[in-house]
């Protein structure tokens, strides 16, 4: 008995050593990996969010996917790979072939800001642009109904002899730390960041009462601000923007010499073949021109960017001179 | 070479030497921009601390304890009896063998062999168990399939 | 009011709607049952078929995930001692005792019964008093979550079998597991020895997959079919039924469990694991069959189960009201939401109160629909412990994969699951609990976090902690967890002696 149970154990090791040597070269992915740029799309292109299911980010590109299916023979599918502050994704989208069945979903700071705090193994002249998504002004806002500060200048005022403490969604290498960081510091106010998990938590800890004042973007605080438990006071965005309750105005009118601009974008690698290129950017202008697209920015409030390609890369490459600069300021 | 020994004593040698090892890692691997008193650092150094503590602790209820089992050190620790305690090593080799594999053989061929494997490892002659098993492979890939997870 | 309901009511009561709870609750509670499968993957996996669905049949079908996939996940922790998800990990201390006892049946209608109230409980406190729940959490800041977190900490005390300090370092390496990949506070990478894919951390389904499902193949891997005892009696499957005496003494921790579960739910960054274990302790503090828990008593079941089912509609109390997600799921339902066409937060009572009141209405039916599934489907699946162990063995490892694969679409997951088993097999084998390690790691971040937060808040002055009253509070409940562990503990050494 034993030893035809022995002998089975040594069959059941055999055949996983059979698994290793004689299947090791094969691969079981599917023939679409190496078809041409020809008879692209033959199988499902997938989107990586290099952020969680439920942000706006997420939410967009999944509305995307939703209405390509009217214009793109193959379903598009999104993807979450989260983790270290966006970089796992992007450089998942790195170690993906360059066939165009792999899009990433990703931001300014990716290349302009989090490769200075994190170690990773892509730049921007990895990823060919392909689409903006939308844009994003960051705003400063306070509670007047729990601390009376309505405006920009009470905050001031009240930095002067006060510690400020603030809710962000991101610590230090995150976007929000950094520009909030360097604005405090050239307003010589004394202020220190509770980090949240998420914009949803900073609102609330601000509504609540729990912090001074915190950072958000649109339109996630609006049905705050129209209960009045939430008052936008100034904008890291270089211009004034016009929300439903009313104008915001930049921190640069303040003298304050710091901006910062959000923004989404679709990208690829950017040795993916032109031809694909040109099919995928082909869907992006049907998506956008869309009614079923445009009408959901607008009822979700979320302002759409629709940069093409060199617009988006630009746009970065500002940012990492800026960037450079905010973090010089605040060490 | 006779030892007594008793749970307590390995688990505390044992975390004794991981959680020193951990303190010795700290500041190589949290390396943090922050300024401020409390830092990514400062849970962490506590908790290890706390591990520390825990596992000298626990050293000294083994050692104080009565209940310990001898053990001869010596040539006849290769006993049958002996070897075949470590029958879940094997389990646990085949696990890790399946996942390194998982990546290059793909999801298919390395999981018909781990459960077919599984099922050769406890003996079974019924050949209908392999067959479960492996339609059960079947099964799981293209259900997965359909809610468009794809597997490797 | 009564308007509110009845235009819900008529808007809800649809066949698609009915359809999609009916496929939500069976989906659900199989992906459930099924150890690395969660309502969270269940959820994202289902997200974009709801693209196309009208809003009440699309939010139904997937609450109908959440809900039979809080409940599924007993049904493994019972039968083959291996929570399907994390907020079953308490079910397994008296649960699995259960069928080892051949009483799995006796188990199962339990916990689905205390499911069926803890969820009704919660749906019906969502109807009802959502505004006021959320302004009462709403007074919680980083202070009272930590003290929240230290209070949840303090139960390892009355799980840890006897080696407090066992359980403690279990606790302790929970916490560990947590704090390893980035830190959500300053973005720094924690102890990821240069592997990439630990910067993410190493996501809660891996751990669990790894510590339970894993570890528990691996302990029995020495099982021997030919000379197993359990198989030549052929497991004589007790048919003894839940008595209604057994309930009605159930009755009264399952509302006790029911309302810590619904306030927990109802605080966000926390869920239906914790909920579980602080009621866990609760009960096994103040009932007459204390010295019975952990050994098969089926208040245990009753008080985890109706804890974790309690947190489904309480989860959706600071998203519906302040756009704040309770817990994981409730932040991909959040998307979902925004998907449909609605931005949670307060204004959406005022904007989509119609549509609200239907899928709050319907989470009712939902839980009453589960209670109708559930009674059918207990005495299939109390089969399950009559399949070999080898076929099961083989079977259920395939799914522990593709779970954690899915999570993460990650080939690094499967192997830091086995990993993390292999290390769990060993720890089993030392005399460790595993039970503490869990409830570290679904704390740990959350100690963490609001504990460094607290310290900017006030300065890093510890006294924020004893100044503001929820937080004394929870300290107090904390000191009184372990103040009471070691009085017993005392209790019964004299009495010990005595005898």
């Amino acid at each position: 008995m034993k030893g035809k149970k022995l002998m089975a154990m040594l069959m059941a090791g055999s055949l996983l050593l059979a698994g290793l040597t004689g299947c090791g070269g094969a691969t079981a992915k599917g023939g679409d990996a190496a078809a041409g740029a020809a008879d692209y799309p033959n199988g499902p292109v997938t989107i990586i969010c290099p952020w969680g299911v439920g942000g706006g980010a997420d939410v967009i590109s999944r509305k995307i996917s939703e209405v390509a299916k009217d214009y793109f023979d193959q379903p598009i599918v999104v993807e979450n790979h989260t983790g270290a502050s966006g970089t796992i994704g992007m450089m998942d989208a790195m170690d993906a072939d360059a066939d165009g069945y792999t899009m990433v979903l990703t931001n300014g700071p990716l290349f302009s800001l989090t490769p200075k705090y994190i170690d990773v193994s892509y730049d921007l002249s990895d990823f060919t642009m392909l689409r903006g998504m939308r844009q994003v002004s960051l705003m400063i806002f306070t509670n007047p109904q729990k601390s009376g500060m309505k405006t920009f200048d009470d905050l001031i005022n009240y930095g002067k002899t006060h510690k400020i403490t603030y809710a962000t969604s991101s610590g230090p290498g995150g976007d929000q730390y950094v520009v909030s960081s360097a604005m405090f510091k050239s307003l010589g106010i004394e202020a220190e960041p509770v980090v949240m998990g998420s914009e949803a938590e900073s609102i609330n800890a601000v509504v609540s009462g729990q912090v001074d004042c915190g950072l958000g973007t649109p339109p996630a605080y609006y049905s705050h601000q129209e209960e009045g438990t939430i008052q936008a006071v100034a904008t890291f965005y270089p211009e004034t923007v016009q929300t439903p309750y009313g104008e915001v105005k930049s921190i640069k009118d303040w003298g304050v010499d710091v901006e910062f601009a959000g923004m989404d974008c679709l990208a690829v690698r950017s040795d993916v073949p032109q031809e694909i290129v040109d099919k995928l950017n082909a869907m992006l202008d049907d998506v956008y021109a869309d009614s079923k697209f445009t009408g959901f920015m607008d009822e979700m409030g979320y302002p759409l960017w629709d940069a093409k390609g060199d617009e988006v890369t630009q746009f970065i490459e500002d940012q990492m001179d800026s960037m450079d600069k905010y973090v010089e300021l605040i060490q | 070479m006779k030892v007594k020994l008793n749970s307590n004593m390995i688990t505390g040698v044992l975390f004794l030497i991981v959680s020193v090892a951990l303190h010795i890692l700290i500041p190589s691997q949290i390396r943090t921009y922050e300024t401020s008193t409390v830092t990514a650092a400062t849970v962490p150094t506590l908790l290890i601390r706390g591990m520390i503590l825990c596992s000298v602790i626990m050293l000294v209820q083994g050692i104080l304890s009565k209940e310990k089992t001898e053990y001869t050190i010596s040539g006849a620790i290769f006993t049958r009896e002996n070897l075949l305690r470590l029958k879940p090593v094997i389990y646990i080799a085949m696990l890790i063998a399946y996942a390194l594999l998982l990546p290059h053989i793909g999801f298919i061929i390395s999981s018909l062999l781990l459960s077919n494997g599984i099922l050769l490892y406890f003996g079974t002659r019924k050949w209908w168990f392999y067959a479960i098993a492996s339609a059960n492979v079947i099964v799981a890939y293209f259900a997965f399939q359909a809610m468009s997870v794809t597997l490797p | 009011m009564l308007n509110n309901l009845m235009t819900g009511l008529a808007l809800m009561a649809s066949v698609e709607s009915f359809i999609a709870i009916f496929i939500g609750l069976l989906a659900g509670i199989i992906i459930g049952a099924i150890p690395g499968l969660t309502a969270d993957i269940a959820i994202i996996l289902c997200l974009p078929i709801t693209y196309s669905m009208e809003p009440i049949p699309a939010m139904l079908l997937l609450l109908g995930l959440y809900c039979g996939g809080t409940y599924g996940g007993s049904i493994t922790a019972i039968l083959i001692n291996t929570p399907g998800t994390p907020s079953s990990a308490a079910t397994v201390l008296d649960g699995y005792p259960l069928t080892q006892q051949g009483k799995p049946l006796k188990a199962l209608t339990m916990a689905l019964y205390a499911s069926f109230f803890g969820g009704l409980f919660s749906a019906l406190a969502l109807l009802f008093a959502a505004p006021s729940i959320a302004h009462f959490t709403q007074m919680f800041g980083p202070p009272e979550y930590f003290c929240i977190a230290v209070f949840g900490l303090s139960i390892i005390a009355s799980i840890s079998n006897g080696n407090i300090i066992k359980g403690l370092l279990g606790g302790l390496i929970g916490i560990f597991i947590a704090l390893m990949g980035q830190d959500s506070v300053s973005g720094t990478l924690r102890f990821t020895f240069g592997v990439r894919r630990l910067g993410g951390g190493i996501p809660l389904i891996v751990t669990l997959v790894g510590l339970f499902a894993i570890a528990e193949l691996l302990s029995r891997a020495d099982y021997n079919p030919r000379t197993d005892a359990t198989r030549k009696q052929h497991l004589k499957l007790d048919h003894e039924k839940l008595s209604w005496e057994e309930i009605k003494r159930c009755l009264k921790t399952m509302t006790i469990s029911s309302l810590i579960g619904t306030i927990v739910g109802a605080i966000p960054g926390t869920g239906g694991g914790i909920a579980a274990f602080i009621s866990y302790d609760q009960a096994k503090k103040t009932s007459k069959y204390r010295d019975n828990f952990g050994h098969g008593e089926i208040e245990g079941v009753s008080a985890t189960e109706s804890a974790n089912n309690a947190t489904t509609g309480s989860t959706l109390i600071p998203l519906t009201t302040l756009g704040v997600p309770g817990d994981g799921c409730t932040a991909i339902l959040l998307g979902a939401f925004m998907l449909q066409g609605m931005v949670p937060g307060p204004s959406m009572f005022k904007e989509h109160s119609d549509i609200l009141y239907g899928i709050m209405i319907g989470l009712v039916v939902i839980n009453i629909l589960m209670l109708i599934i559930g009674r059918v489907f207990t005495p299939l699946y109390a089969n399950i412990t009559r399949i070999p162990y080898e076929l099961m063995s083989a079977i259920i490892i395939v799914y522990c994969i593709t779970g954690v694969y899915s999570s993460e679409a990650s080939t690094f997951q499967v192997l830091l699951a086995v990993i993390i088993g292999a290390f769990s097999f060993l720890l089993r084998r030392l005399g460790f609990s595993v039970v503490p390690i869990i409830l570290g790691v679904v704390l740990g971040d959350l100690v963490e976090t609001n504990f460094r937060n607290s310290m900017v808040m006030s300065s890093n002055s510890l006294s924020i902690f004893v100044t503001r009253p929820f937080s004394l509070l929870f300290l107090a409940l904390a000191a009184l967890s372990i103040g009471m562990f070691f009085y017993k503990a005392a209790k019964d050494r004299k009495s010990k002696k005595q005898s």
